[in-house]
């Protein structure tokens, strides 16, 4: 499977209430560890935005770094932009993808802290 | 994977599209060795998913491009390549993710210039004179 796959897939509640489109994917260095020692990128989630196209600039990882102006007009076009847990995605090899929770469970991207790692 | 209570992130935390698509892939040295074009994926059993592999070329940026210019650059490498799947690099070989992605493998060690080894070996090659060029 390739990410390409993922990105740009709809998303759906568990009543098949859109979430959106998936604009990125979340990894983690935390998975088994590889052949020269180091840790494999895990999916820990989702990145959907209620568009049905955009990506992320890193302005969410540092909400006070940047012009001004240019910071404001991203984080309010980011602003329904929600996170959905990888263990929460019911199938991947449906479309849309559907997820085991109703919408109104699902956390925005906004509300999480920032996670470690690049800005 | 529904039921599953999410497993919190532990050590460095990347968004693939931010940190990784399109960028640059340099060897040790710097020197540049190709793009990210896509991201090669495995499902474990339990349900997680790890990154496997880089995938570069146009065998990997066609179809994520999609429509009718993926589907002809798709096909032109196929047709020029013999069916070559894209080239790979496996994840264990990267060292760091920064601006570039850096791996510890010289290019000349990796399978990913499939392309280029087929212009130079089928067209270079067949150019009368083209053994005694310098480099």
């Amino acid at each position: 499977m390739r990410l390409s796959e993922l990105l740009g897939r709809e998303v759906t509640d568990r009543t098949g209430v859109r979430i959106g489109t998936v604009i990125d994917v979340r990894l983690a260095q935390d998975g088994p560890p590889r052949a020269q020692g180091q840790a494999a990128l895990r999916i820990t989630g989702l990145i959907v935005s209620p568009r049905s196209s955009g990506r992320l600039l890193g302005y969410e990882r540092t909400p006070k770094e940047g012009p001004w102006l240019v910071r404001m007009l991203v984080l309010g076009f980011n602003r329904g932009v929600r996170y959905v847990p990888w263990e929460w995605v019911d199938r991947i090899d449906t479309t849309p993808l559907r997820v085991d929770r109703a919408a109104s469970e699902i956390p925005h991207l906004r509300d999480l802290p920032t996670p470690p790692g690049r800005p | 994977m529904s039921g599953v209570e999410p497993r919190p992130a532990e050590g460095r935390v990347y968004d693939a599209y931010l940190h990784l698509l399109d960028r640059q892939v340099v060897d040790p040295d710097g020197e540049l060795i190709c793009k990210v074009d896509d991201l090669e994926l495995e499902l474990a059993e339990d349900g997680a998913a790890y990154v496997r592999a880089i995938l570069t070329g146009p065998a990997a940026l066609g179809p994520r491009i999609g429509g009718a210019a993926g589907a002809l650059m798709t096909a032109v490498h196929a047709r020029l390549s013999g069916g070559a799947g894209p080239g790979r690099i496996p994840f264990h070989l990267v060292a760091d993710i920064g601006s570039a992605v850096t791996v510890s493998a010289r290019p000349a060690d990796l399978p990913i210039r499939g392309f280029e080894d087929w212009v130079r070996t089928t067209i270079i090659d067949a150019i009368p004179g083209a053994s005694d060029a310098p480099e």
